[in-house]
């Protein structure tokens, strides 16, 4: 059976994805159905269509923040490989007593609901999945041969089991720092006050456990689920400054250089993503934004933090920086001028304006996702300075191509001024994008004011006579 | 960090709170520090800005000093409502172009009133400074309130003919087709016929029939279909109401649903009082001077009421778009939003409802600029512009 390319899926609404998604949910080839979700998981992660409540997936809701598509030679701690998780689970399901339930879970066509409150059956299944690690654990001790079994299955089967094992016995304690968490974003509740919680179920879950990568995970978990991405700088920053205090030094260090480790993997990922179309630029800038954040609160933490960790850092906003002059400032330009190179006085189409709108949003992004760090590399600086003189320029053509023109032809082509200028909002200062747009209502013949306020009156009156 | 506005004289300035209860309980003295408008004219008037920081902000004319005013609602992701000098807006934030000219606009209307505001506010959208969308949604409105007009003047008119028996049962079919000069036409004879009725002269009887066919417009008669704005989203309320009911999302819920509710039974009391008094028209007329100015003063009561609750019914949607996970910042929006009914005008049965809720929702926190940069976030431009464009076209 042959699979649509990436490329066309990527073109595919959000609607069709979803369906897309759930037609691969019932692919009985397990390969091709993973090989087909592979294909759209970027798009899943925003969309987040409702996925089948099966036993296998249920299984993945402890650690599914942990999980990773890409499958570096060296793994490092705490990034499960998608790819282990199907070996695994058959193990798990071998040592399973009561195959009943979760024959029963894979037949109910229920919905998979991320809450952070199992339901008790659920629970209870939680609790002999965790049996079931657990014996596969102590197999990896006790059983010599085991741990080659392991590595011919997966190559990190064998530490995979070791960290689900941990995350399973601290599952109750994970899941109720995440409703804690979540709480505090539905206004009555605990406010910015559950990281001393959070904390102190850290400490509950590793207790007596002498083993700091327990901790490591407790929070590894949280940080990396996307559903608590706002609270990140919180729970680093309690981290750190417990770390500051000297309990486990290493831990918010070790914790942070993991995700910025994750965080070059995604950016890698994004930007190997052809920046063709104004989606691509604004889904580049969107990561851009992402990462920028993610550093920068790890960056606020990292005066308590080990110095590698400025240092890995200020790599990794050394390659946003070099992407952001080169081939993003590429592809923006193009788009700009794809608007701006238009020759004759045809006026620009609806489509044409919204792809303008959609380049310049993107280009606004990525400057305000990166104002704090450092100034903007010069040729996406130049871009914005260029984008503003030649959509200008095209406008002005636009307009002396009507100045003779009838009252009908002017009032569209004023309609049109106003929805660029609007569209170059987002990168230009008020005056500019006024005068921009005040030029070109003169030479129609509209307006002409001192007083932006009567401008705008003059512009309303315009725009509204024109339809009375 | 606070940032307080400044008034004209430079001074800083937040909403006043009321005084202190006497001898009240604790819950009373702490909600007597929380802003609660006392009136609608307090509470001001929805603003259909774009810039983020002033998204759903309300727009006032201060009594004392008879300045203009705008209300701005966790401005500072604090519990404080900011009041800032109309005329001073720009100098504190970055408007949009779009709310430059709706600025322009409103202060040339005087919109001071929902009905009015809500005017500005297409004649702003429909240059396209909110988008394409917004000025598509903003043309259809502007024809649908032509529309509402017309067919409330109709409606009327039916009601006149069937009292007076002028013309015969074929009635309805002509005044389905009638347009333009014919329709004058009827209006004159109708009005001459009921000037005999009702012992005014027949010019006088004829402005006053027009008069309150303007007045009726925005709810429009009960037994038209879909008729008025009015009646429309007080139908988009009372889903809105059901919707929250049903999704039972906890304590936050309830009380959304509950001020819905609340909202939702005054203004079906409201519109119930205002179709009772028109159903007699000869009595109405009658007594002209105090009724219409009776019924002015109620369709805008009315208005006020149900003001600011379509962006509360599209918050909600967006909220609620996804079941499997529900934005529940979207929810603190609605409830730093949510359109509390002024404790004079409301009884005090639900008095302790919106106390309640009014003391609820200052626990919400919400920043809307980029803290960084000081930039306006045009992203969220964008869904409060799409926002703007779906409830223009009720």
């Amino acid at each position: 059976m042959q699979l649509p390319e990436r490329k066309e899926l990527d073109q595919l609404s959000e609607e069709k994805i979803k369906m897309v998604y759930a037609l691969a949910d019932k692919m009985p080839d397990g390969q091709l159905r993973g090989q087909l979700k592979d294909q759209i998981r970027h798009r899943l992660k925003k969309i987040r269509p409702l996925r089948r409540l099966t036993a296998s997936r249920l299984f993945c809701l402890p650690f599914e923040s942990l999980l990773s598509n890409d499958t570096p030679r060296m793994r490092t701690f705490g990034s499960i490989p998608r790819n282990c998780v199907g070996p695994l689970w058959s193990l798990v399901k071998d040592r399973l007593t009561d195959h009943e339930t979760i024959d029963r879970i894979d037949a109910s066509n229920q919905m998979l609901m991320p809450q952070p409150c199992p339901m008790v059956e659920h629970r209870q299944l939680l609790a002999s999945y965790a049996d079931a690690v657990s014996q596969i654990r102590s197999a990896l001790s006790s059983d010599r041969e085991m741990p080659a079994r392991l590595t011919a299955m997966h190559r990190d089967l064998p530490d995979v089991v070791e960290e689900i094992h941990a995350i399973y016995q601290m599952r109750d304690e994970i899941l109720t720092a995440k409703r804690q968490i979540i709480a505090s974003e539905q206004l009555i509740g605990i406010g910015d006050e559950y990281t001393r919680s959070v904390m102190a179920l850290a400490r509950q879950a590793t207790a007596g456990r002498g083993d700091q990568r327990w901790y490591k995970l407790f929070f590894l978990v949280l940080l990396m689920d996307e559903e608590l991405a706002d609270h990140s700088g919180h729970l680093i920053e309690a981290l750190a400054e417990k770390s500051a205090r000297g309990a486990g030094a290493s831990i918010a260090s070790e914790v942070c250089e993991i995700m910025v480790a994750r965080e070059g993997e995604a950016l890698k990922a994004g930007f190997a993503e052809a920046l063709t179309t104004p989606a691509g630029l604004n889904a580049a800038a969107d990561q851009v934004r992402a990462s920028a954040e993610s550093l920068g609160v790890m960056r606020l933490a990292s005066p308590h933090l080990n110095r590698q960790i400025g240092e890995s850092i200020d790599r990794m906003e050394e390659r946003i920086h070099e992407f952001l002059g080169g081939q993003f400032a590429k592809a923006a330009g193009a788009g700009v001028a794809s608007f701006t190179g238009a020759t004759g006085e045809n006026l620009p189409t609806v489509d044409e304006i919204k792809a303008l709108g959609q380049t310049i949003l993107a280009v606004a992004k990525v400057q305000a996702a990166i104002h704090h760090v450092y100034d903007p590399p010069a040729d996406l600086k130049e871009l914005a300075k260029t984008a503003i003189e030649s959509v200008g320029a095209r406008l002005d053509r636009i307009a002396a191509a009507r100045v003779a023109g009838t009252m009908r032809q002017k009032q569209d082509a004023l309609a049109v001024a106003v929805q660029v200028a609007r569209s170059i909002e987002p990168i230009s200062n008020e005056e500019t994008v006024l005068e921009m747009l005040e030029d070109c209502a003169v030479q129609l013949g509209f307006a002409e004011s001192s007083d932006p306020a009567q401008f705008f009156l003059k512009i309303i009156q315009a725009m509204n006579t024109t339809h009375e | 960090m606070n940032r307080p506005a400044l008034t004209r004289n430079g001074a800083a300035k937040t909403a006043e709170p009321p005084r202190a209860a006497l001898g009240g309980d604790a819950q009373t003295l702490h909600l007597a520090y929380d802003y609660a408008p006392s009136t609608f004219d307090e509470r001001g008037t929805t603003v259909a800005f774009t810039t983020p920081e002033l998204a759903f902000s309300r727009f006032r004319r201060d009594s004392r000093t008879n300045h203009l005013e705008v209300l701005v609602m966790g401005f500072s992701g604090g519990r404080s409502i900011y009041v800032f000098p109309w005329e001073g807006l720009a100098s504190v934030l970055r408007l949009t172009l779009h709310d430059r000219a709706l600025q322009a606009e409103i202060s040339l209307a005087d919109a001071i009133t929902p009905m009015r505001m809500r005017l500005a506010a297409h004649r702003v959208a429909r240059t396209g400074l909110a988008g394409a969308e917004a000025a598509a949604a903003a043309t259809i409105a502007i024809e649908r309130i032509a529309q509402d007009e017309k067919l409330t003047r109709e409606a009327m008119l039916r009601r006149i003919i069937r009292l007076t028996g002028v013309l015969d049962k074929t009635t309805d079919d002509l005044m389905r087709r009638v347009r333009g000069r014919v329709g004058e036409s009827i209006i004159v004879q109708v009005s001459d016929v009921f000037s005999k009725l009702t012992r005014q002269p027949p010019e006088l009887c004829r402005s006053r029939l027009l008069e309150l066919s303007d007045a009726m417009g925005p709810l429009g008669f009960a037994d038209e279909q879909d008729a008025g704005y009015l009646r429309r989203t007080l139908r988009q309320l009372e889903e809105l109401r059901t919707s929250i009911s049903a999704a039972n999302i906890g304590a936050t819920g309830h009380l959304a649903a509950e001020t819905a509710g609340v909202t939702a039974r005054m203004a079906e009391r409201m519109i119930g009082e205002i179709d009772r008094e028109i159903r007699n028209l000869p009595a109405f007329f009658a007594g002209w001077e105090t009724n219409i100015a009776r019924l002015r003063h109620s369709m805008d009561r009315l208005a006020w009421l149900l003001d600011g609750w379509l962006d509360v019914c599209e918050l909600w949607q967006a909220a609620m778009a996804d079941r499997q996970n529900i934005d529940h910042r979207r929810i603190a929006e609605i409830m730093r939003i949510i359109p509390l009914v002024p404790k004079g005008e409301c009884e005090t049965t639900v008095r302790a409802t919106m106390d309640n809720l009014s003391g609820i929702r200052h626990r919400i926190v919400q920043q809307l600029q980029d803290w960084r940069t000081g930039e306006v976030d045009y992203e969220i431009v964008s869904r409060i512009e799409a926002i703007k464009a779906r409830t223009a076209v009720l």
